[in-house]
């Protein structure tokens, strides 16, 4: 099933999807982030919720687009949920497939570790002391998993961890699922 | 098989878009879901750990159907100029947007609500955890799903998304199934021109509607190219 998955992302990332340069996309990336830290004055507290923002309006949409390219029948897990945003989505989005490890024992948080991540290549933080403890660059990626799952009735909280921006081992994005979502009935109904 | 009306909901429940074509149905349409005699539902199970594509799209059925309806010439040209003769006939004559609020729209959300409620709930796949059990309980999460329902007078054909998405499309009851139709609305024109588009919100207020002109055009042009719908 995983290597069904994994044939899935590869067939969609080869056939479907259009691709840019992506240098083009990284430097985009890095100057958005670079200006918003003027625009705020280096309140990078700020900048993450912006950037987190812009992610999520970007999810909500960008669901309709993963599930007409995939055409994949609902989630029956939490870990199939992992599985296909890492093997499917990231891959063909980015073009990467994030490990998923560190479950918890209830089933309802993981971990994506992401290896190489497109958009902190040429990256270096501002020395100011300040941002390596507060700016999560790639936020926008947290953004963006908690829009398109929302739209999926699966109510997550996502958040990176740890950051090699950061000086940290790894890069880790932590994703916990709060609720499924119920259907709305109809004003009226029962 | 004529084409009567044409329905967009989202996942709030409201209509977001309504189309009636000008087949001289629409005289009667208030009182078309009252009726319903000789009801049928036609469900599909689909097991969940399928990842395989369970809908594939009829986009060479719809060109062997262009070319196979007359063989001569002459012919052709005069039943293409009769066809569109026709579909400017269903178009102009028909409404836009204004049914969103009516009874009849609610009524047919109402309708294919509890049919898919009856649908989902006679046959579910039997959970192994409790957090599976929680994945099943959002009624979206519908492996079981509503296709169509026809009566003597109309026939309904039914997709949702699973982003909570509804179309649905009414047409004369001998209509073959058209669901595959709606998938590809869906991909190719509502993808295109509503999700693509920054200026076209994704959660819509309350009484807003899609205006948008691109996209009715390209709705008209869909129903009207299909050659059945105009005989």
């Amino acid at each position: 099933m995983s290597k069904q998955i994994k044939q899935l992302g590869d067939d969609v990332w080869k056939t479907k999807v259009e691709k840019v340069n992506s240098e083009l996309f990284t430097l985009t990336y890095g100057s958005i982030v670079a200006q918003l830290c003027r625009d705020f004055n280096n309140n990078y507290e700020e900048v993450n919720a912006q950037t987190y923002k812009m992610g999520y309006n970007i999810g909500v949409r960008l669901i309709d687009e993963f599930l007409q390219k995939t055409q994949l029948s609902r989630c029956s897990s939490f870990r199939d949920t992992a599985e296909i945003v890492s093997k499917v989505g990231f891959k063909m989005f980015l073009n990467i497939v994030p490990n998923i490890t560190n479950w918890t024992s209830d089933m309802t948080t993981f971990s994506l570790i992401l290896t190489e991540n497109p958009l902190a290549d040429f990256v270096e933080l501002p020395d100011d002391g300040k941002a390596v403890k507060e700016l999560w660059y790639s936020n926008i990626l947290c953004g963006v998993l908690r829009g398109a799952l929302e739209m999926v009735q699966l109510d997550c909280e996502v958040g990176f961890i740890s950051d090699v921006l950061r000086g940290d081992e790894t890069t880790e994005l932590r994703v916990r699922l709060v609720q499924v979502l119920r259907d709305e009935i109809p004003a009226g109904e029962e | 098989m004529p084409i009567y009306s044409f329905w967009i909901y989202d996942r709030h429940c409201n209509c977001i878009f309504s189309r009636e074509y000008g087949t001289g149905f629409q005289d009667s349409s208030n009182s078309i879901l009252r009726s319903t005699p000789k009801l049928k539902v036609s469900a599909q199970f689909t097991p969940n750990a399928s990842y395989e594509n369970t809908s594939s799209l009829p986009s060479s059925s719809q060109s062997t159907q262009n070319s196979s309806i007359s063989s001569g010439r002459g012919q052709r040209l005069l039943s293409s100029a009769l066809n569109n003769q026709k579909a400017q006939d269903l178009i102009q004559k028909g409404t836009i947007n204004t049914q969103n609020n009516n009874n009849t729209s609610k009524l047919l959300f109402g309708t294919l609500f509890s049919l898919r409620k009856i649908a989902v709930s006679l046959c579910t796949p039997q959970a192994e955890t409790s957090q599976e059990e929680e994945f099943n309980a959002s009624n979206l999460n519908s492996f079981n799903s509503l296709q169509s329902f026809h009566t003597l007078n109309y026939k309904c054909h039914y997709y949702e998304t699973m982003n909570g998405l509804r179309f649905v499309v009414v047409t004369h009851p001998a209509a073959r199934n058209l669901q595959s139709s709606l998938v590809e609305i869906y991909h190719s024109i509502y993808l295109p021109t509503i999700v693509r588009n920054p200026l076209m919100p994704v959660e819509y207020r309350e009484d807003e509607v899609i205006s948008n002109d691109r996209f009715i055009r390209a709705i008209d042009e869909y129903w009207t190219s299909l050659e059945e719908t105009l005989t």
